[in-house]
């Protein structure tokens, strides 16, 4: 299978300090697949995000990201934990951040502004300004801003985290339609097992330092999945012994 | 439907009772300033009588000293104004990004920033004489550091995350990360420094003119020399007007620039 992002043997550390936060660290994301990373606090899931997102830069190894061509469009589409809206930006601007400087047509970005919103449920919410936004429709704009330019992977940090119970639910829902309308690989970070193996193709599960992938886990049950089913909950409890 | 009918109640009677507080102030004050001058609280001829002033109002525009004033003291404001504004914009916002203009600018700056700047009207006359250019000048000067520390402290405290979610979109070169982040989020901080800039630049105007520089102070000046103290409050207030004025046009310019503010 094709794959999009393709990590061998990546190591880094970050300027000054003596430890590495991974080292030999190798693994790859499918086209399409939705990969979670799990792992405790403070382990290097985020940094690993930014490396991939092209944020870091590894010292020693090597880094791929692969897809279509990238014209018109950027190969990865990055989501924060803090949904990272510019508060100056209305809905529609803040979606139309990665459009800029891609050479598209006023029409074209329009319409892929358009689209994006559509698919998050945020269009009759395009000229509201950040703060008039709650919890969950500032994370839905993140992903909506990710997906305007068309990646080929959705890299997510923790995206769900600073929401309350009810909404992160409906988020999980939501981005599963999302990633499967889009057809994007995802790269989803969480510390939360039971979202990882609810959303997810497959988990893997970080642990040390510097950060060594010590389990991986294909989800084999079928979609769309029962948030409640004991084979879900089984599979969590597994993946959580790893940790 | 009770609750938005106290809440229009209580909103008037805030509204009436800051209207009648703000002219018994006023009032208080005429009665307060005219027993001052009645009783001769000060040396006897030197404190105006306020209702002597609508009268020195109607004489001053009446000689066409005035409005030829006014003018004259815009010609300075604006001039100082613009370019103390946009240097000192350019400086702090260059200082703030580059580390090297940093390293280079940060002693002189402390050796000058705290020289006052009325103390440069001896240059400002040595190289402009008196004129609006010495003038404008001076207030500059002023106008400058009030800029450039806002813009600097502005521009420092822009979050460094906008920096980093321009980068994961492409948006990471010098330029368009200042004008796409660093500008927009310290918008705040540095339109505060202007519109405080507006007001230094008044009270540094008057001081200049009071030196001789045709405008506003130099005829409060030459109406004191002859005990025309009423004319001296007609320019006062003059002074006066034409600053709400420009903190009234400032304040909308500021408020639509701001409007993605909660």
């Amino acid at each position: 299978m094709a794959t999009v992002v393709d990590l061998n043997a990546l190591g880094f550390q970050y300027p000054n300090s003596e430890s590495w936060i991974v080292r030999d660290l190798s693994f790859s994301v499918a086209a399409g697949e939705f990969l979670s990373m799990v792992g405790g606090s403070g382990v290097g899931k985020s940094t690993i995000l930014r490396l991939v997102a092209g944020l870091l830069e590894a010292q020693t190894g090597s880094l791929e990201v692969t897809g279509k061509s990238a014209e018109g469009r950027r190969r990865r589409g990055l989501v924060f934990q803090d949904g990272r809206l510019m508060p100056w930006r209305d809905v529609a601007h803040n979606v139309r951040l990665g459009l800029e400087g891609l050479n598209l047509s006023t029409d074209i970005v329009n319409q892929r502004i358009d689209e994006v919103l559509n698919l998050t449920g945020l269009s009759d919410f395009k000229d509201r300004w950040p703060h008039q936004l709650s919890g969950g429709q500032v994370q839905r704009v993140g992903i909506a801003r990710a997906l305007a330019v068309q990646p080929d992977i959705l890299l997510m940090d923790e995206p769900f985290s600073a929401v309350d119970t009810i909404t992160r639910q409906s988020l999980q829902q939501e981005l599963v339609r999302i990633w499967q309308a889009s057809g994007a690989a995802v790269l989803f970070i969480t510390h939360d097992i039971e979202e990882a193996a609810y959303l997810s193709d497959r988990v893997i599960v970080l642990k040390g330092q510097p950060a060594e992938i010590v389990h991986e886990r294909p989800i084999e049950i079928e979609r769309p999945r029962q948030r409640n089913s004991e084979e879900l909950f089984r599979l969590a409890a597994d993946i959580a012994t790893y940790l | 439907m009770t609750r938005y009918k106290f809440k229009y109640f209580t909103d008037n009677f805030v509204t009436t009772r800051r209207v009648i507080l703000g002219i018994t102030g006023i009032v208080a004050f005429l009665i307060l300033w005219k027993s001052a001058e009645s009783f001769e609280w000060f040396r006897r001829g030197t404190m105006p009588d306020p209702l002597k002033v609508p009268g020195a109002l109607m004489d001053e525009w009446g000689s066409g000293r005035l409005i030829p004033a006014i003018e004259s003291s815009l010609i300075h404001y604006l001039w100082g104004l613009g370019l103390g504004t946009i240097l000192g914009f350019f400086v702090g916002a260059f200082a703030a990004t580059i580390r090297w203009f940093d390293d280079f600018h940060i002693y002189l700056a402390r050796l000058l920033r705290p020289i006052p700047p009325l103390a440069w009207v001896v240059f400002a006359i040595a190289w402009f004489q008196v004129s609006h250019a010495g003038a404008a000048f001076v207030i500059s000067i002023g106008v400058f550091w009030v800029n450039y520390f806002a813009t600097y402290s502005a521009v420092k405290n822009v979050d460094p995350r906008y920096y980093e979610l321009a980068q994961a979109f492409g948006q990471g070169s010098y330029l368009i990360r200042s004008l796409k982040v660093t500008l927009p989020a310290s918008s705040p901080g540095i339109l505060a420094g202007v519109r405080t800039g507006v007001g230094q630049a008044w009270m540094t105007l008057i001081a200049a003119e009071l030196l001789g520089v045709p405008g506003m102070g130099q005829e409060m000046n030459s109406a004191a020399g002859v005990g025309a103290y009423e004319a001296v409050v007609v320019y006062m207030l003059a002074i006066s007007a034409v600053y709400a004025l420009t903190d009234m046009i400032f304040s909308f310019i500021e408020h639509q620039i701001l409007q993605w503010r909660p």
